[in-house]
């Protein structure tokens, strides 16, 4: 029987944008909107490629309708695959009762991820399953499909129009997930036209109400090419709740490699 | 086969021990509070391709409290128990080398045997990109399974800290490991046996007869272990073997002194676990074949474990557990009377684990233990949050039930407790 408390805490990546493909899905799109939706999504997916391996540090602030707040704080590594999805290692570090937990993921493209967390108190490496990933992180306002390696197959695309958001122009695009566990019906988000990258995003619920609104801040560009935003903010419209996201410096071509990423290094992550 | 007697001798035996202990936790308090540093920005897990200094020091501090509402069966125990524990830890890392301490001590204001200190982990660790060596004590585990562990052999139990049998001494051991691709090799040569903990005279949960610590039966040797892991894909298994002396003590009755003794045999122990994970299923597995003096026996436990996760779309993740006990042990006849401390030899486990996903992490878990036969059955129910940032409270509860004199809960009838314990973590 296990004593100790079972830690249900799943982040399977933590890099928005930070998805490579080397393969995709044609989709099987009938309408000129569809058709550009989908070439939206599929160049800002081909400008983030080729980034190896990053990681950085993140910190979460949850904010309840009272103005309450708690914080989260955890690392991150993760690692670009050639033909699969990224694999990533997460160490938390706050709040403490939790520290020192890690948690390996490997996403597929097609499959469940694979994913292990390591207990220390236990010495304890388990298997837990991925299939699901509509619940709340940690807590926070963001669900585990809001900050796992958004791959382009998750959804279908449909280009609604171009506007002008915090003086600059973007393409705003719906996209319905594809895979059924999803706790959204649609999403809208707002990507920039001149460097692809997402500015806002719309989420709504199960019965089609607006339930969340994400803005991605503060993008700073490494390697001259890869943006990664510092700052995201979501707010929960229906609960009052919102989380803020700050991520410190990334680094980026550490020369990581599988073995960073394998059983024996979620051990030793402290 | 050669017996020896031999008293445990350690650095830590004792009252100079406990002194040793004690101080040594002081200083590491007052240096850590005073010099710690975190390293900014610091790489999880990656030690290979980067020279990177890293040090942390954490410190736990908990208080425990146990109240037991049947009477006591013997004189001198009491009604309730209260305890307060430390657990630091500090570690230093350097390039490809750590070097970690966790010492770890309980007081125990009822039972005087209850009060312990120990090192979980103190050890030298180098990691290298196909090899990794470990020096000094650790703490492994092996196994997949939820309600017993079978095939984790490694560590012994610290029996006093709970009934659970999840708190595990520190193992003295070198450790050498192979990694290739997703499949792993662990080595381990143990050169001191530790033996299990047991309460006092005063203390609850214990056995009807008390034990002398350093006074067990064993071989004198160095004890041997393996296991390789492999994941691939859905299915993670794992196959070990172990030589030497059985972490599990026997209980027998000497005819010559007519006095019960412990005898920890030497065994070879042969283990197989075993994970299958299809969407929201896992299949689990662990089963042993166990060969010593007098005994030779096959034990498994499987079963599963499935997960709502997001249930209902409140956020709550629920997941359902249901495991199967066989155990092949035979009794040990000395004299016509035998105890063992492990017999579950056709139960059934069920539990539900329900985690709120809330900002202060509330979780519940809820399970029993039937035997299928006798009918005696246990039950456990435990729940615990964040009181604040910094502080964790957790509640549990064990019940004893339909005891039969021969059953495996037997000595423990009148012993069901609940428990409350707060923990700050610096």
């Amino acid at each position: 029987m296990n004593k100790r408390t079972f830690i249900n805490t799943i982040l399977t990546a933590v890099c928005l944008l930070a998805a490579p493909l080397t393969t995709y899905a044609q989709s099987d799109a009938s309408t000129a909107a569809e058709e550009r939706g989908l070439e939206i999504a599929l160049e800002a997916d081909a400008r983030d490629r080729g980034w190896g391996d990053s990681s950085t540090e993140l910190s979460m602030i949850l904010r309840n309708r009272n103005g309450q707040q708690s914080t989260r704080r955890l690392r991150t590594t993760t690692l670009e695959v050639d033909g699969d999805g990224d694999k990533s290692l997460l160490v938390f570090d706050e709040p403490r009762d939790v520290q020192g937990t890690a948690f390996l993921s490997f996403t597929h493209v097609s499959d469940p991820d694979d994913q292990w967390l390591f207990l220390p108190s236990l010495g304890r490496v388990k298997r837990i399953s991925s299939s699901n990933k509509s619940g709340p992180f940690m807590g926070s306002e963001f669900a585990y499909e809001d900050i796992s390696s958004q791959e382009v197959d998750k959804y279908t695309y449909r280009f609604l129009r171009e506007e002008e958001l915090d003086g600059m122009s973007t393409f705003v695009i719906e996209r319905i997930p594809t895979y059924e566990k999803s706790g959204y019906t649609r999403q809208i988000v707002w990507i920039d036209t001149e460097e692809y990258r997402n500015i806002k995003g719309e989420f709504y619920d199960r019965k089609g109400d607006l339930l969340k609104t994400l803005t991605w801040n503060d993008y700073v560009q490494y390697e001259g090419q890869y943006w990664r935003s510092l700052r995201m903010e979501m707010e929960n419209h229906q609960t009052g709740k919102s989380t803020t996201l700050t991520f410190s410096e990334y680094n980026f071509q550490q020369g990581l490699s599988d073995r960073d990423f394998d059983q024996a290094s979620l051990r030793r992550a402290k | 086969m050669t017996i020896a007697k031999n008293a445990q001798s350690s650095f830590l035996n004792g009252r100079s021990g406990l002194f040793r202990i004690l101080s040594l936790m002081g200083i590491m308090l007052v240096v850590g509070a005073a010099a710690s540093t975190e390293a900014a920005a610091q790489t999880p897990g990656s030690r290979f391709q980067q020279i990177m200094d890293d040090s942390r020091f954490t410190a736990d501090l908990g208080f425990e409290f146990r109240g037991f509402p049947s009477k006591p069966l013997y004189d001198g125990q009491e009604d309730h128990a209260a305890s307060i524990m430390a657990d630091v830890e500090w570690y230093l890392d350097v390039g490809r080398h750590r070097i970690l301490l966790n010492p770890y001590a309980r007081l125990d204001a009822s039972d005087s045997r209850r009060s312990h200190v120990d090192f979980r982990e103190a050890y030298w660790q180098y990691a290298g990109s196909t090899f990794e060596v470990r020096a000094g004590l650790a703490k492994v585990f092996w196994g997949v399974t939820e309600s017993n562990h079978l095939v984790d052999i490694i560590n012994q139990t610290d029996a006093i800290e709970s009934p659970d049998g999840e708190d595990k001494l520190g193992q003295p051991m070198i450790q050498a490991s192979w990694i290739f691709g997703q499949a792993t090799l662990d080595t381990f040569v143990m050169p001191f046996f530790r033996e299990r903990t047991f309460p006092g005279q005063e203390g609850r949960l214990r056995t009807p007869f008390l034990t002398e610590k350093g006074e067990a039966f064993r071989q004198d040797r160095i004890d041997l272990g393996a296991r390789m892991f492999v994941t691939m894909g859905m299915v993670d298994v794992g196959v070990s073997a172990f030589h030497g002396t059985s972490r599990e003590p026997v209980f027998g009755l000497n005819p010559a002194t007519a006095s019960f003794e412990l005898d920890y045999p030497t065994i070879t122990q042969l283990g197989l676990d075993l994970l299958a994970i299809r969407g929201e299923w896992i299949f689990k597995s662990e089963t042993i074949y166990r060969s010593g003096y007098l005994s030779r026996f096959l034990a498994t436990t499987t079963g599963f474990e499935y997960t709502f996760s997001n249930f209902r779309n409140i956020g709550w993740d629920l997941g359902g557990l249901a495991e199967y006990h066989f155990d092949g042990r035979d009794e040990v006849d000395f004299a016509g009377q035998s105890f063992r401390l492990s017999s579950l030899e056709h139960d059934v486990f069920g539990g539900a684990r329900l985690a709120f996903n809330d900002a202060q992490s509330s979780e519940m878990l809820a399970g029993a233990v039937v035997d299928v036969i006798s009918g005696e059955h246990f039950v456990l129910v435990e729940a615990s949050r964040r009181v604040s940032q910094r502080m964790k409270a957790e509640a549990e509860v064990r019940a004893f039930r339909n005891t039969t004199p021969d059953g495996m809960f037997h000595f423990l009838r009148d012993d069901s407790f609940a428990q409350l314990s707060l923990v700050y973590y610096f």
